[in-house]
């Protein structure tokens, strides 16, 4: 896991990553980026071993710097977008969520903090999922 | 962020459209996608709209009645029809709509939504606990379909929270 925020990888670490911190320990076959900051795409493809995928996974990206093809695609790394969700995969991951349930670490607010809870989220004071209790 | 984005309003119980069902609201995550819109990183798409995309609640039946739980999640409806929906890539759709974004979503008591693309939930788990399920949940899954990891491979992950310096 890779996070500056210090709740968020103890958060990491409790939940069974295997590291949490800066820069990963060794070289990635896989990323996931889901921090809205484009600056981290040439970071997390630099971090990537020979043939490694980067998948950007959130909607919205600030620009991405210039990349330097040698050092962050040369070598068959693959950057690729994620956008949205089928309905297969939906009910694909919500069968395997049955299954085998995931442990969720929520922060509840009630329905009338949804302001407090947005305003949590943008300065990184949420440690887990922020969820509004409706009815 | 500015300060108060949201304001709390009363609104009649919407009415659900043909293939569309009533849920009343359990709970409904609060997702980044809901802060970028809140921010205008994201196009407003339609005025006064109920944000929310991670909606656990119950459908409520013409008449009254309890119809089960579901979760309503962020794609709402795509066309059926066009050259990426018949590849089975309707996430990618260009008619595609999206739940509080196109519509009103689950920051609310109440919302309509296609029966279609509510996903039927588990009667015995608490509801905060499904409503990350319905974004992070979904989207990280297909994200790791996406990133191709290899059976034994080592897997990174960037952003687990977000902080503003």
């Amino acid at each position: 896991m890779v996070t500056r925020s210090p709740a968020a990888r103890a958060l990491a670490l409790e939940l069974g990553a295997a590291s949490a911190g800066d820069r990963p320990p060794e070289p990635l076959d896989s990323a996931i980026l889901f921090a809205p900051s484009g600056d981290l795409v040439p970071v997390a493809l630099e971090a990537l071993e020979r043939g490694g995928t980067l998948a950007v996974a959130g909607i919205h990206l600030t620009d991405v710097p210039p990349l330097d093809y040698e050092r962050h695609l040369f070598q068959e790394r693959t950057l690729r977008s994620v956008t949205a969700n089928t309905r297969a995969d939906g009910r694909a991951y919500l069968a395997l969520a049955a299954e085998r349930p995931p442990v969720v670490k929520t922060v509840p607010y009630a329905f009338e903090e949804a302001d407090r809870a947005l305003a949590d989220l943008a300065t990184g004071q949420v440690s887990g999922a922020a969820v509004l209790r409706i009815g | 962020m500015r300060s108060r984005p949201l304001a709390l309003v009363e609104r009649p119980v919407p009415v659900a459209g043909p293939g569309e069902v009533l849920v009343r609201v359990e709970a409904c995550g609060v997702c980044r996608t809901d802060l970028h819109l809140a921010e205008g990183d994201l196009r407003s798409r339609r005025p006064l709209t109920a944000p929310g995309h991670q909606a656990v609640g119950r459908v409520v039946r013409p008449g009254g009645g309890d119809g089960g739980r579901v979760g309503v999640a962020w794609l709402r409806s795509t066309c059926g029809r066009c050259r990426q929906c018949a590849r089975g890539l309707e996430n990618l759709c260009p008619e595609s709509a999206y739940t509080g974004w196109d519509a009103d979503g689950g920051f609310a008591e109440y919302l309509t939504a296609p029966a279609a693309y509510v996903y039927p939930l588990p009667e015995d788990a608490p509801a905060e606990t499904l409503a990350p399920l319905l974004c992070a949940g979904i989207v990280g899954y297909r994200a790791l379909l996406r990133c191709d990891l290899p059976e034994g491979g080592r897997l990174g992950v960037y952003g687990f929270a977000r902080r503003r310096t």
